[in-house]
């Protein structure tokens, strides 16, 4: 079982929605999930419930909800001895608390989603500097989980702003003990997340692929497989096989 | 997940990470390894210990609007639940002992035990006949049960237990299911009991 958990500091940069674009790609690829949400607003274990009642979720994926970090430690446990799990996906609360030491533990994959703006890139710097100090902590620092940002909502066309701020994340060697010592580059997720309808739609009604499913189901022929529906899908799968990609070299 | 991640033991708390924390004072969080956590829900109104999306704490009731129509029977809401099923404590003592005498870890038995019990709850709920209220014994060994109900059983427990769509379906289910899962036990136990008897 690989194990992505969502974290950042602050609220509203798009972990949810990372989580319900991971499930749903896992979800079209035939993987078997579990998601945790140990987010005190609940956002995605509602979005479970929401897409369940529509029938628009799979029985492949269990949904669970705690904010008690010990209980999320005990379900994780319990999905991994059941070895009935290939993804699970872990929403955390939009701050920074003492508990993400027990979701870091639980991670193989760290991802840091942002918004293409200069305070989500100092949070997430924030974020990947707690998993940098984390190593002198680590009884064993090769044990520490993989950490990514995630760059979530671009534009499809980037404004010259956008442009600068892009060229900064990916090229300032910006993490290290604090922000007055930094070491290494912010290590940046080879996929990325553009604002989509598709998005939205996926979070009103359930997962991705369900959605797109039963809307060519009640579709004429030629209104079937909607382009931007389709491109949503597939960014999805591209920004889950970059994940597992990861998770999987954390493994070995 | 890496089970072998479980050799990882982080030393301490990151202050200048968990800054609110740290001036709250609060315990270092568990790392499922040396310390004892202590969850940062100090700033959450209480929950029980299953935390849940209809927590009238944290979400609205559903107020229906007057003449809309009431929407316990048209809508079926789904019911999630996430218990610890208990065995009560002289039936803990009875398991343990039978699963130590069949070299047996506990904890698998009260999987299959457990596995059964949901199979049975299901078979309930999708019966015609309300479940009553049973009263099983507190305490002893423990096992999860994490699942959301739709469909066909979701409609009936939310029937039977929920009739004013309060999202309460789930606090009812849980002796039933618990109920099940002793009743398991026991029979597992006194058939066996019964079994070396034989061979005896």
């Amino acid at each position: 079982m690989q194990t992505i958990t969502l974290m950042n500091q602050k609220g509203g940069a798009g972990k949810s929605t990372a989580a319900r674009v991971l499930l749903s790609a896992a979800d079209t690829k035939g993987l078997r999930c579990a998601l945790i949400d140990a987010d005190q607003t609940g956002n995605l274990a509602n979005w479970a419930m929401r897409a369940a009642a529509a029938g628009l979720w799979s029985s492949g994926i269990d949904a669970y909800q705690t904010i008690d970090a010990n209980e999320v430690t005990d379900i994780a446990e319990e999905i991994e001895d059941e070895g009935e799990v290939d993804l699970l996906v872990i929403d955390t609360a939009g701050d920074a608390s003492r508990d993400h030491d027990t979701f870091a533990i639980l991670a193989d994959l760290i991802l840091c989603p942002i918004l293409l703006s200069q305070s989500d890139l100092e949070t997430a710097v924030g974020t990947a500097n707690y998993l940098f100090r984390m190593r002198d902590r680590a009884s064993n620092p090769a044990l520490l989980p993989a950490f990514r940002v995630a760059l979530n909502r671009l534009p499809s066309t980037a404004s010259k702003g956008d442009a600068e701020l892009i060229r900064t994340i990916h090229s300032n060697p910006l993490v290290g003990i604090d922000e007055d010592h930094p070491e290494e580059a912010l290590q940046i997720l080879p996929a990325v997340l553009q604002e989509r309808e598709a998005y939205k739609t996926m979070d009103r009604q359930g997962l991705l692929g369900r959605v797109l499913a039963r809307h060519n189901e009640a579709s004429p022929a030629f209104a079937q497989n909607p382009k931007h529906m389709v491109k949503a899908l597939n960014e999805a799968e591209a920004f889950l096989t970059a994940c597992m990609d990861i998770t999987r070299g954390t493994k070995e | 997940m890496k089970r072998d991640k479980h050799r990882l033991i982080l030393t301490g708390a990151d202050d200048a990470y968990a800054k609110r924390d740290a001036a709250d004072g609060a315990k270092p969080a568990s790392n499922g390894a040396e310390v004892t956590a202590t969850p940062n829900v100090a700033e959450v109104e209480p929950h029980g210990q299953f935390t849940d999306k209809h927590s009238p704490s944290q979400k609205k009731p559903n107020v229906h609007q007057p003449g809309s129509k009431p929407q316990g029977l048209q809508f079926t809401r789904p019911i999630q639940i996430n218990y610890r099923l208990n065995l009560g404590k002289e039936l803990s003592e009875r398991l343990q002992r039978l699963a130590d005498a069949h070299n047996q870890p506990v904890e698998l038995v009260m999987k299959g035990l457990r596995n059964r019990a949901v199979e049975r709850f299901k078979s309930l709920a999708c019966g015609s006949t309300k479940p009553g209220f049973p009263d099983p014994a507190p305490g002893g060994l423990s096992i999860r049960y994490a699942a959301v109900f739709t469909g066909e059983i979701a409609r009936n427990l939310n029937h039977w237990f929920d009739p004013f769509d309060l999202g309460v379906a789930k606090e009812a289910c849980k002796p039933i299911l618990v109920w099940l899962f002793q009743k398991e036990g026991r029979a597992l136990c006194d058939a066996m009991q019964v079994a070396s008897q034989d061979d005896l």
